[in-house]
């Protein structure tokens, strides 16, 4: 995903989403997480109800351990690539190469929020329409394996991959720390820590399947800082103002009017 | 070359394949999952049958049996005040066409007494094809599950055949597997609709992201002007027809359903069935569980106050059913009926009337460990508990609750 | 300072860059607000929704639009004081039910196998309508919390009177009565989810005659008020733009 892969004859304005590799993406996440869906629909209610039973060990322990290795093996290389490959160079970059790469970051936004759509919408409330309807006897259910230790990975990945790019191949984010990046990042990614919370209170204190519960609120919280996205949109639209500025234009920033104010929101 | 569009044809082809080619056989278990002490001092069910295993969708069958709450409950497990006869099965394979605990509907909640023996009866109406094991449940609230004796029971048949009529006060029959469903979807559309068309409305005025940012910084107090008198009043259509959409829509519900009632939320309870141990008494003497043999050996100072020589058959607990032949036959009803048929042996003879006597009584079988009982000893409360069946000699039947520590043999 | 720093020169190219970002930026949003909005809605309130045998007079009511106004609250801050654009809470509520209808079909009846009629969620459209055209009407943030926000609380009743009715009519099964909504819910085995298990009205003496669900969707609306003007403070926060040189 370092560069757009539709050609820029000349005109940088021309092809800079990058259509096929945002295809590439769609399609691929769309595969793996088919995949795990049909997955699920083949061995759940045949394999997956009784965790004593030898044929659960073959069909969900093996997948969650073969996930585990695929998520280590894919984590190393994506974010090691990302690093071993930083422009050393970034705060010499030509204006042109900072609006492809603008959009690369995007790309790597569409691949996160992508991925978070399947963890935290399709696959989360799926957990719900197989624990209100069977008995819990593992903290491994089909649902959570593919769930806390498939998707949710998946995204972490993602997230991770996209905040690593910005912070070695674009000038601001090299320079500085975007916080609602950050959050974006971060907050998401302790959702899965958060599972130790949640099998805690399954274990020893909470025996109803009650998705309401406050149990699960730290989901909830932590579902929230995605919104720093919106920090992010603002940051990057800013940069996009300098970047498209015409001959002439007033320069818009984002404290431009502050001097009589700071302007409120209400 | 790599062809996209090639290639994900083909993935969605082989997908609905698969989903068109399988067959779902299911299990329902999760109950060994569960510490044995909890297993064993909960709920004990016993004489759980079905009326059959084998039927085609929108056949019926019953599942009876009974459940006694045992007297030793857990401190550390919330007390039946409120629970809910259920069934363990899949998703609904089945519907629960009927349920009754002592002959009153199921319907509700219920209470029951700690120490009570209460029977049940629920009647299931096969709905999917599936091969399943179905379990007795009862849900506690604030405990969880406590899951009964399974039967693997095998549905077949088209789901698209089975129906569910029902004929409502109002005098309406309907078939609740498709009732209201197309009026949902129809308002879910029309307000689907309206919100695409609000939020496309704004999209094609594009490209609006940083244009509109610059001209809000630019116009800075002004900033309100980017909104133009024609926007405002489509947000007023939109704000009064939505208005008037609800208001129209809930006068006409109440006109087409003018009968309704809210959810019914009542609890009831239910009087337990008469004390099954018929005048006979256990006291717990001394209970030991042999690891290498895998035996479970108790001695007991029974009193028979019957008018009958009695004579221990089964032991049961946790849906394990040791049988002592000589006494009392069973036999698994299938491959997960942990049934040990020659399990339980006992020395001391048959107790007469009036008398009081020790018997040493021995449950061996691998079920200790296949059924994780054995575990007993490594959990934090290793007392135990079950159900001994005395029979006398026209074969009527006391059912004693007996339980205590257990010190186990390791050698 | 800016011929350096612009990698273009003519107003053409600037309009279809500007319509590349909208191109990239939008599906993005959309895609974020139904994850985020999703997991945020199926635990403060998805068991109401799930089931129709939750969709009660008085905690359904109460419950479900006082969670929902969160994001729109906030989205409304972010695309209101930055874009002028009011329709944040069509785009939390249309997200939402695009995320929770794939999930009731795929997987509650696709997986599970419940009738769709039994997990259809509930209606939300015409209360996020309501809330942004308030919005653009009075351009102002601080209206739409007062009169937005309580409306959005009042009219969530009504709007789904006409999806649920049809559920409440009174049925006599085994000698007891029940709405056909609470017979799904019994018919339907789920194993996880006792009838006991539902939050449901049960009734106090003080439950005057008919007034629940006016009494319910009056204290929605009133909490609604409440949460709307916090969400849009935590709007605010999560578009701070912040840097910073270490953390």
């Amino acid at each position: 995903m370092s560069t757009p892969s539709e050609a820029m004859s000349g005109d940088i304005s021309k092809g800079l989403i990058g259509g096929k590799r945002i295809a590439i993406i769609f399609f691929a996440v769309l595969a793996v997480m088919m995949a795990w869906r049909v997955y699920q629909q083949l061995f759940a209610w045949d394999m997956g109800m009784d965790s004593f039973e030898p044929e659960f060990q073959t069909y969900w322990m093996n997948l969650l351990y073969g996930q585990w290795i695929v998520e280590f093996v894919l984590a190393a290389v994506i974010w090691g690539y990302l690093l071993k490959t930083r422009d050393k160079d970034v705060f010499n970059i030509t204006p042109q190469e900072e609006l492809k790469r603008m959009f690369t970051l995007l790309a790597w936004l569409f691949c996160y929020v992508w991925i978070v759509y399947w963890a935290a919408s399709f696959f989360a409330e799926q957990d719900a329409s197989w624990h209100q309807v069977t008995v819990r006897d593992t903290d491994f259910t089909p649902s959570h394996i593919v769930l806390f230790y498939g998707t949710m990975p998946a995204y972490i990945l993602a997230g991770v991959g996209a905040f690593l790019y910005a912070r070695t191949r674009l000038p601001q984010f090299a320079e500085n720390i975007s916080i609602p990046f950050l959050v974006a990042v971060v907050g998401p990614f302790m959702i899965l820590p958060n599972v130790g919370l949640n099998e805690w209170g399954h274990t020893f204190w909470f025996m109803e399947e009650l998705f309401t519960a406050p149990l699960h609120w730290g989901f909830v919280v932590l579902g929230w800082t995605a919104l720093g996205l919106g920090g992010l949109l603002i940051q990057v639209v800013l940069r996009m103002i300098t970047l498209t500025q015409l001959d002439g234009e007033v320069l818009v920033t984002e404290h431009m009017n502050d001097e009589d104010g700071s302007k409120s929101g209400y | 070359m790599f062809n996209i569009k090639k290639t994900v044809l083909m993935l969605m082809a082989i997908m609905v394949g698969c989903i068109a080619l399988y067959a779902a056989p299911a299990l329902a278990h999760g109950e060994k999952s569960q510490a044995a002490y909890l297993r064993m001092r909960t709920l004990l069910w016993y004489d759980v049958e079905v009326s059959t295993t084998k039927l085609q969708v929108n056949d019926e069958m019953t599942m009876t049996g009974k459940f006694y709450w045992f007297y030793d409950w857990p401190s550390n497990i919330a007390k039946p005040e409120v629970a809910f006869l259920n069934i363990g099965i899949p998703g609904p394979v089945f519907i629960r066409k009927a349920s009754y605990i002592n002959g009153v509907s199921g319907t509700n909640s219920t209470r029951f007494e700690i120490g009570e023996t209460y029977e049940f009866k629920v009647i299931l109406k096969a709905r999917r094809a599936a091969r399943v094991h179905m379990h007795a449940l009862m849900n506690v609230k604030e405990a969880g599950p406590l899951i009964g004796p399974g039967r693997w029971v095998e549905v077949t048949g088209d789901m698209a055949d089975f129906t569910n009529e029902v004929t409502t006060l109002t005098g309406e029959t309907v078939d609740l597997e498709t009732y209201g469903l197309a009026n949902a979807v129809k308002w879910h559309i029309f307000w689907g609709v309206i919100a695409a068309a609000w939020l496309l409305y704004w999209i094609f005025q594009g490209p609006i992201l940083i244009p509109r940012y610059k001209k809000v910084k630019l116009l800075n107090e002004d900033a309100d002007d980017i909104i133009t008198p024609a926007n405002r009043m489509v947000g007023l259509v939109l704000l009064i027809g939505t208005m008037a959409v609800v208001t129209w829509s809930y006068y006409h519900a109440h006109s087409q359903y003018p009968v309704t009632i809210p959810l019914q939320s009542g609890q009831i309870t239910i009087p337990a069935l008469p004390d099954a141990a018929r005048g006979v008494n256990v006291e717990m003497v001394d209970a030991r569980y042999r690891v290498p043999g895998r035996s479970l050996e108790f001695t007991i100072k029974v009193t028979n106050n019957t008018n009958s020589p009695i004579r221990p058959g089964e032991f049961t607990s946790a849906n394990v059913r040791w049988m002592n032949p000589d006494v009392s036959k069973a036999e698994p009803a299938d491959s997960h009926d942990p049934v040990a048929s020659n399990g339980m042996t006992y020395e001391g003879g048959a107790v007469m009337p009036g008398q009081t006597k020790l018997l040493k009584v021995a449950c061996t079988d691998a079920a200790w460990e296949t059924y994780r009982l054995a575990k007993l000893i490594y959990d934090p409360d290793s007392r135990f508990g079950g159900l001994l069946f005395f029979f006398d000699e026209e074969g009527n039947r006391s059912v004693v609750a007996l339980g205590g520590p257990l010190l186990p043999v390791f050698i | 300072m800016s011929a350096v720093h612009t990698a273009i020169t003519t107003a053409e190219q600037q309009h279809r860059i500007y319509k590349a970002f909208d191109w990239i930026i939008i599906p993005i949003v959309v895609l974020v607000i139904i994850g985020a909005n999703h997991i945020h809605a199926m635990l403060t309130m998805g068991d109401w929704d799930f089931w129709i045998d939750w969709k009660d007079r008085r905690w359904w009511v109460t419950v479900t639009p006082i969670a929902l106004i969160f994001f729109p609250a906030a989205l409304h801050y972010i695309l209101w004081n930055n874009f002028r654009l009011p329709f944040g809470a069509t785009l939390a509520t249309a997200g939402l039910l695009i995320g929770e209808w794939a999930n009731r079909i795929a997987n509650f009846v696709g997986w599970a196998y419940f009738p769709l009629n039994m997990v259809v969620p509930a209606e939300i459209i015409p209360m996020a309508l309501c809330l942004d055209a308030i919005l653009l009407i009075s351009r102002s943030l601080t209206m739409t919390g007062v009169l937005g926000a309580m409306l959005w609380g009042i009219i969530f009743y009504p709007a789904n009177w006409v999806i649920i009715a049809p559920f409440h009519v009174p049925i006599e099964y085994n000698g007891t009565m029940m709405s056909l909504a609470d017979l799904i819910g019994y018919n339907y085995v789920r194993t996880g989810t006792p009838e006991y298990i539902r939050i449901i009205e049960e009734g106090t003496l003080r439950t005057f005659g008919e007034d629940v669900t006016p009494v319910s969707a009056f204290f929605a609306g009133f909490i609604s008020v409440g949460a709307y003007f916090l969400w849009l403070g935590i709007g605010k926060w999560f578009g701070l733009t912040t840097w910073m040189k270490r953390v």
